[in-house]
């Protein structure tokens, strides 16, 4: 079994790079042996989770960080992606397909997240910052694949 | 992300080739609306073929535009959502909510009707 793939990323407060980070996630798929179709799952719930850290957690001030860690670990891929920022509702996001919402321009991050892995949670730790944590189990075929 | 316009009798329709995602897409994608408006032009037909993907700030730009058209008393269609486009069209519902179509020639006699 090959030996758990760790990879961490800093970044400024700007949505651009969130380019980087899809790219980023894309090639520890490729690492993975992950299927296009989940690869591109993956990587659209972290550039989610990306934008929101800078734009609700930093507020979009550019000199606020956001950090990225990857963990690889058998057939799970585990994301933390933490900002700087004071935490929001983690709880009180809505169905952005009801009706009533089907015409808002935004709310639709969080919904795309949660349908694109596995699990997700929520930490908020004040004066440090709100970490969210994604986990996508990879299929067990590829996982086999994993570090070849 | 690239957009071009161009007339096919009385509607004008907006080929866009690329990614609309935060940043750059929504906004070439913003640009474009608002241009043909502009012009006068408020019959307008998108043609997704050759988007090859969106997240969730050009899905919310799409919605934006959509209600930019109404406001000026225009209608705006989609045509040729392909692969992924369509699969988020569909997972957030929007598939209801925009007037698509599968072929241009289709599409744009839904305007003469």
């Amino acid at each position: 079994m090959s030996a758990p793939l760790h990879i961490e990323m800093t970044l400024n407060s700007r949505v651009d790079l969130a380019n980087l980070v899809h790219a980023a996630s894309d090639e520890i798929c490729r690492l993975a042996g992950v299927d296009e179709d989940s690869m591109m799952n993956l990587g659209l719930a972290l550039r989610e989770a990306t934008v929101n850290a800078m734009k609700h957690g930093n507020k979009l001030v550019e000199a606020k960080q956001v950090h990225i860690s990857f963990d690889l670990r058998g057939n799970r891929l585990l994301i933390a992606i933490q900002d700087q920022g004071a935490g929001f509702d983690f709880k009180r996001d809505v169905d952005p397909r009801l009706p009533e919402n089907l015409e808002k321009t935004n709310g639709r991050g969080m919904f795309l997240i949660r349908n694109f892995v596995d699990h997700v949670s929520y930490a908020h730790e004040p004066g440090v910052g709100t970490t969210l944590s994604l986990v996508k189990r990879l299929p067990r075929r590829q996982a086999r694949h994993a570090g070849r | 992300m690239k957009a071009s316009t161009r007339d096919v009798g009385k509607v004008t329709i907006i080929d866009v080739n690329g990614k609309i995602t935060i940043g750059k897409g929504d906004l070439i994608l913003r640009e474009a609306i608002e241009g043909v408006l502009k012009d006068g032009k408020t019959r307008l037909l998108l043609n997704l073929e050759k988007v090859s993907y969106m997240d969730s700030a050009g899905i919310g730009e799409l919605v934006a535009c959509f209600k930019r058209v109404v406001e000026k008393k225009g209608v705006l269609k989609l045509v040729n959502p392909e692969g992924r486009v369509q699969d988020l069209l569909a997972l957030t519902k929007l598939d209801e909510y925009f007037e698509t179509y599968q072929s241009e020639s289709e599409a744009l006699a839904s305007f003469a009707a």
